[in-house]
């Protein structure tokens, strides 16, 4: 018995910070899906599983669910088998498994509207599916009593949506499935979904894949589906972790203490990406301090590299640096400009409790203070150190453009 | 700068060429009467020197004189830095602009055209506007020091390059060209996206527009949100919906199934009613059966016992009717010998009343004859005294009606006569006659003439009123006369009062006040005999109150004794019996009609009672005859009913009581199986049937809402799902975070923009205001010389303005509230102090065109003080048309021609 283990697709699932290229992202989720049906197919697995979350939402817009049944209909040799999970429970009539696309569904795709078993090459699919999305039942319960209805000897799969109830990383209203579940029912595989990075428990009968594409910065075991073998019952389930994910989310520094070391390592890395550089997703985190004639060069450059990748972020946590020989002769040659620095640091301490390393000989009063933040367009409640560090940085940056 | 000469040609009023100046270093006076062209110069030297020669401005226009298109041309000759200058200038008509410098004692051109204008714009360090005209902003320094007419209590605002860089020469702060340039930056960053009056966000700007489309957003997203929600609101219900509906699915077959066995149970126990009903009818027909033969024993039993003591009654009522028929016999025996003795009784007292009521009609008789001869004798008496007292009153009627009241005034006129007369006497004439012989002389005085005797050589006064006539025998007739006033009033006053004298007298019917005195003493004993008459009368009426009523009472008394003697006839013997006889006689009767009427009672009591007895008898007799008839009827009757009754059973009555109660048994033991069939609480089953087929329905309806409803939702939910809410919430929740952080970093630069640069210029204010100090105590000082103010000071704000007079900043009086003149006074002490202030790189031209229009002459003096102080470092040009006051002081110079 072959099978092809997938969950969390959500399409349809909404992309911070990425406006409306957020489309494009979703967009790429499909061609993944078919590239995952394209896998099973070629390996010519008994069962396409997705445990759960093929949706984002049960209110995913039309073309969105008609888009993934016409992927399905165009591999009708594969058997698919589609669970819903806490993101897509099955609810009842608004449930996304009650639209038209999936009721009037082509032959190979098969719902688990309700908890159920299929027979599947001589052994059986065991399904749990959601109805709701938070419970504090193990979903995964329901499959000692199924399996006890099942021939002896069958090859049994298991397929259900919750969290693993690893101590003290799952919330107990999020489906908690035990982490020798497989076990506790005699399955030979239990497929689960939820999460979105690949985990392995009850001695590799129970898996999670993972997202097949990955969505944020932070999932480095993401993109991946499962190809399992089973050899019979009781042999130990073969499991393969096979990446589809398309998109390459990636996260790079370029520190100013060495920005020419900084450009080359950069310039390397984002090569391997620059051959497809609409399925990459770049943030380039830049920092360390300088002086205007570095900075600004050193920007200009970076927007150049990242213009090709339209998923591409700067993040700008740089500042700009004077030296101490600077810092004097602003003060000596313009004393109103070294009075204005004390001031912000006053007003930041005033306003936001930073701590005034810099008090001006001659400290504004409360009144001035007043006075000054009020004219400013933010509302001082809103204020935060990060607005008075910008205050500061404009000051420098625009002094230096003009020494 | 300072000012040399000014040429003019076609400007205004002069079409030919004029001149002013040469012009010295210190007070320059420029009179001249009004609309003489004073203020046209000056401002046509200021238009050479700042407006640009090409300039076609109004301003411009208006230099030509009236109804002409010459073309203005004026030249400015001055000194600045330490050289000469020539500014030369042609507007409108072929214009033109030379600018020229005095070298090597010939003027040497030095720019043309625009070129020229530049220059002259540098050195004056003024600007122009992007077209139009210049104003006294334009003007650089002079813009401040040059008082324009109309304009002496308004100070132009430091504002532009060069008021900043006037200020700051003022307040001799280090001009740091990076520090503004950083402002000026920070803050066009900053006005590019808000306001710079209201710091709000600027129309059509970037922000505005990333906010307003982020508005937009946020309401289609919050609106997309709840509709979600409401699709949540009814996912929920249809969660609920369905254990609602199996519950009630499940209920309506529990109560269907209990409502089918009640209603089997209600109709077997409807059958078991009905079998049970047709029982108790036989049963109750058994029971009434007995019933009625069981009574029918009873009174027949009763009946015989009845009859029999009904014989034995009968037997007894016969022998007692036989002893009250001979009792009745003897007691109407006893009751005629009582009724002859009362008879006997009765008659004896009858003739005894008879006696004694004669007796007593002669007593009557003779009291009324003895009150009808009183009443007569009385009538007589009363008729006598009448006539008295008519006589009386007819006598006071004839005496003349004086009374006292009257009487008193006539003494009073009287009185008042003779107090006249003696009066009269007294004023009157007295005229005293001595004659030598005895003689008689007639005298005639107050209407009435006497004869007087007089003796020889006695005196003899003869007085009259007013006048008096003595005819003197053997002398003739001497008349004597008072004349005065005071005597002819008393006489007539006298005549007055004895006319009324005499007419009360005649009213009243006397003739004289003796006569009245007479009249009214007889109608006092007259009215006093009438009293006593009056009451002598009254005594003999007695209660009857007149003589009428008297004589009636008599009448009557007469009548009653004639009617007595008609009916009694009194014998001779009883006529002549005396009344005391006749009262001794009636009392002896009185007893004996007593003794008889007891003894006539005591008979009447006997008979009653022996009556009382027959009667006695009599109704016993009677009572005992129907007790024998009634005894005899009931006898027949109870022995009709004892046949009737026999009659009703032929089989015999022990019999048909026997079958009775047999069916009686049997009826009763059939009704008490049929009941026993009845299941208990039988009676409310029906209702129990009815409640729970009701329940059922109800709960079959509740089912079908809830089915209803569930079949709506499914609708709802369905449409809902389709809507792609989710989809359409995270389009909008990405571009609302898009938005979100671009309004937010356009804000925080903005933000840092704008407090950098308030920092940085309240940075500059305070440097500024820190060095004030110099250009505040000069204002003061000559401020105070024209007011003689020493304790006040003159306050500058950090833009130079005057904030106003005091003793102390917080104590000022601001300047707008000062008066015109102290005005006019300040800001011309402020002009001198900027010249004085920045005379260090050279004397500053001050103009001063028709100012101090609102200064008094005490004033006038002071300025004029100070005026000559500040001349030391400035050249003052003043227009006025009022040359006295400035007389004496500096150079008066004047328009000249050619």
């Amino acid at each position: 018995m072959k099978l092809i283990h997938s969950a969390d697709w959500q399409l349809g699932c909404r992309f911070k910070n990425f406006g409306e290229k957020a489309e494009l992202l979703r967009q790429a989720r499909l061609k993944t899906l078919r590239r995952a049906l394209e896998e099973s197919r070629a390996r010519q697995a008994d069962a396409f599983i997705i445990a759960g979350d093929l949706f984002d939402d049960n209110e995913v817009e039309e073309n969105i669910v008609t888009a993934a049944v016409a992927a399905f209909a165009d591999f009708p040799e594969v058997s698919v088998y589609i669970l819903p999970g806490n993101h897509d429970p099955f609810t009842g009539p608004a449930s996304v498994w009650n639209r038209k696309a999936f009721l009037d569904a082509p032959a190979n795709i098969r719902v688990f509207r309700e908890a159920g078993f299929v027979e599947v090459n001589g052994g059986f699919l065991l399904a749990s599916p959601l109805h709701q999305k938070q419970s504090t039942l193990d979903p995964s319960l329901k499959f000692v009593e199924m399996a006890k209805q099942l021939p002896k000897g069958s090859s049994l799969v298991g397929v259900t949506h919750g969290s693993l109830a690893i101590p003290g990383q799952y919330q107990p209203n999020d489906f908690p499935i035990n982490l020798q579940a497989a076990t506790r029912a005699d399955l030979d595989y239990l497929g689960v979904g939820h999460w979105h990075n690949w985990q392995v428990y009850d001695n590799g009968r129970l898996v999670m894949p993972g997202t097949p594409e990955q969505d944020s910065f932070e999932q480095t075991g993401a993109g991946s589906i499962a190809h399992v073998v089973l050899d019979g019952h009781g042999a130990p389930p073969r499991v393969e972790q096979v990446g589809v994910g398309s998109v390459r989310w990636r996260t790079f520094g370029f520190n100013l203490l060495d920005p020419e070391g900084a450009r080359a390592q950069l310039q390397a890395a984002v090569a391997d990406l620059s051959t497809e550089p609409d399925s990459a997703v770049i943030r380039v985190r830049m920092q360390g301090s300088a002086t205007q004639e570095v900075l600004v060069p050193a920007r200009e450059w970076l927007g150049e590299l990242l213009k090709p990748f339209q998923f591409s972020r700067l993040q700008d946590e740089t500042s700009v640096a004077l030296t101490r020989a600077e810092l004097e002769h602003l003060k000596a040659g313009h004393p109103i400009l070294a009075q204005v620095l004390a001031d912000l640091d006053q007003v930041a301490a005033f306003s936001v409790g930073m701590r005034n390393e810099n008090p001006a000989p001659e400290p504004l009063s409360p009144s001035q203070v007043d006075k000054v933040l009020n004219n400013a367009p933010i509302d001082r409640s809103e204020l935060t150190a990060a607005h008075f560090e910008l205050a500061r940085q404009l000051l420098l940056q625009k002094f230096q453009e003009r020494t | 700068m300072i000012l040399e000469t000014i040429e003019l040609k076609h400007v205004g009023p002069f079409r030919n060429e004029v001149s002013l100046g040469p012009l010295k270093n210190g007070i320059n006076v420029l009179a001249a009467p009004n609309e003489r062209g004073k203020s046209t110069l000056l401002r046509a030297a200021a238009r050479a020197l700042f407006d640009r020669y090409t300039c076609k401005d109004d301003e411009i226009q208006s230099l030509q004189p009236a109804g002409s298109d010459l073309a203005p041309a004026i030249v400015v000759i001055f000194h600045s830095g330490g050289t000469r200058y020539r500014a030369e200038k042609r507007f409108l008509k072929n214009p033109e602009s030379q600018f020229s410098e005095w070298r090597n004692g010939a003027w040497q051109l030095v720019a043309e055209s625009d070129d020229a204008d530049r220059r002259l714009q540098t050195l004056l360090q003024s600007n122009v506007p992007g077209r139009g005209a210049t104003k006294a902003a334009h003007w650089g320094l002079l813009g401040y020091l040059w008082a324009r007419q109309g304009d002496a209590s308004e100070w132009p605002i430091w504002e532009g390059e060069t008021g900043q860089f006037i200020q700051t020469r003022l307040a001799k702060v280090e001009l740091d060209p990076l520090v503004n340039s950083l402002r000026d930056i920070l803050w066009q960053e900053y006005a590019a996206l808000f306001t710079e009056a209201g710091g709000r966000p600027r129309k059509n700007g970037e922000l505005e527009r990333l906010e307003t489309e982020l508005d937009q957003v946020s309401g289609e997203l919050a609106e997309v949100q709840r509709k979600r929600r409401g699709a949540e609101d009814l996912q929920k219900r249809y969660s609920e919906l369905g254990p609602e509906l199996k519950r009630l699915e499940m209920e309506f077959q529990d109560r269907e199934a209990g409502a089918k066995r009640l209603r089997g149970e209600a109709n077997e126990v409807e059958a078991a009613r009905s079998d049970l009903q047709l029982r108790e009818g036989e049963f109750a027909a058994a029971d009434e059966k007995l019933q009625a033969v069981n009574a029918d024993v009873e009174k027949l039993r009763i009946h015989r016992k009845d009859l029999k003591e009904a014989k034995r009654a009968l037997i007894q009522a016969v022998a007692a009717e036989k002893a009250a028929v001979a009792e009745k016999a003897a007691a109407d025996e006893r009751i005629a010998e009582a009724q002859t003795v009362f008879d006997s009784a009765t008659a004896r007292l009858a003739s005894l009343n008879a006696a004694r009521q004669r007796i007593a009609d002669l007593q009557n008789l003779k009291q009324h004859e003895t009150e009808l001869a009183a009443a007569k004798q009385q009538a007589k008496k009363a008729q006598v005294q009448g006539a008295v007292q008519k006589a009386l009153k007819a006598e006071l009627g004839e005496t003349p009606n004086v009374t006292p009241q009257k009487l008193s005034i006539l003494h009073q006129v009287e009185q008042q006569i003779r107090e006249s007369e003696t009066k009269l006497e007294a004023l009157g004439l007295a005229i005293e006659l001595t004659p030598e012989n005895d003689g008689a002389i007639k005298v005639h005085r107050d209407g009435a003439e006497e004869r007087i005797t007089l003796k020889a050589r006695a005196k003899r006064a003869i007085h009259a009123v007013q006048a008096a006539e003595l005819h003197l025998p053997g002398w003739g007739k001497l008349q004597v006369r008072s004349g005065a006033t005071e005597l002819r009033e008393l006489q007539e006053k006298l005549d007055n009062d004895r006319a009324d004298l005499r007419e009360s007298l005649v009213e009243i019917g006397v003739v004289s006040l003796a006569d009245a005195e007479q009249a009214l003493s007889h109608r006092k004993d007259l009215q006093m005999d009438l009293r006593s008459a009056q009451e002598k009368l009254h005594g003999l009426l007695g209660d009857f109150g007149s003589l009428e009523k008297l004589e009636e009472h008599a009448a009557q008394l007469a009548v009653r004794v004639g009617a007595l003697r008609q009916s009694l006839s009194p014998t001779g013997p009883e006529r002549a019996k005396p009344s005391t006889d006749l009262d001794v006689q009636a009392e002896q009767l009185k007893g004996r009609v007593k003794g008889q009427q007891v003894i006539q009672a005591d008979a009447s009591t006997d008979l009653k009672n022996k009556r009382r007895i027959a009667g006695e008898k009599s109704e016993a007799r009677g009572n005992a005859e129907r007790e024998k008839i009634n005894l005899s009827a009931k006898i027949s009757s109870m022995e009709q009913q004892i046949e009737s009754l026999l009659a009703r059973y032929p089989q015999g009555i022990e019999k048909a009581t026997k079958d009775a109660q047999g069916a009686f048994v049997r009826a009763e033991a059939r009704r008490n199986e049929a009941r026993s069939r009845l299941p208990a609480e039988y009676e409310k089953l029906p209702e129990r049937s009815r409640r729970a087929t009701q329940a059922a329905e109800e709960i079959r309806a509740a089912a079908e809402r809830c089915g209803n409803e569930q079949h709506r939702l499914e609708g709802a939910l369905e449409q809902a799902g389709a809507e792609g809410l989710h989809s359409k919430e995270c389009r909008l929740a990405e571009r609302k975070e898009s938005l979100r952080t671009q309004v937010d970093a356009l804000r925080a630069r903005s933000w840092a923009a704008r407090l950098v640069r308030d920092l940085i210029e309240l940075r500059q204010q305070a440097a500024t205001r820190s060095v004030l100090e110099p250009l505040e105590a000069r204002l003061s000082a000559a401020f105070a010389e024209i007011t003689s103010g020493a304790d006040r000071r003159v306050f500058l704000d950090d833009e130079l303005q005057i904030v106003g007079v005091g003793e102390s900043r917080e104590a000022a009086v601001g300047f707008p509230y000062l008066s015109q003149g102290a005005k006019e006074q300040l800001l011309l002490c402020l002009r001198l102090a900027v010249a004085a202030e920045l005379s260090a790189q050279g004397r500053n031209l001050v103009i001063l065109d028709d100012v101090l229009v609102n200064t008094d002459d005490l004033r006038q003096d002071r300025v004029l003080d100070v005026l000559r102080g500040a001349a030391e470092h400035s050249q003052i040009l003043i227009a006025t048309c009022h040359p006295e006051r400035y007389r004496g002081v500096g150079e008066l110079v004047e328009i000249r021609v050619g």
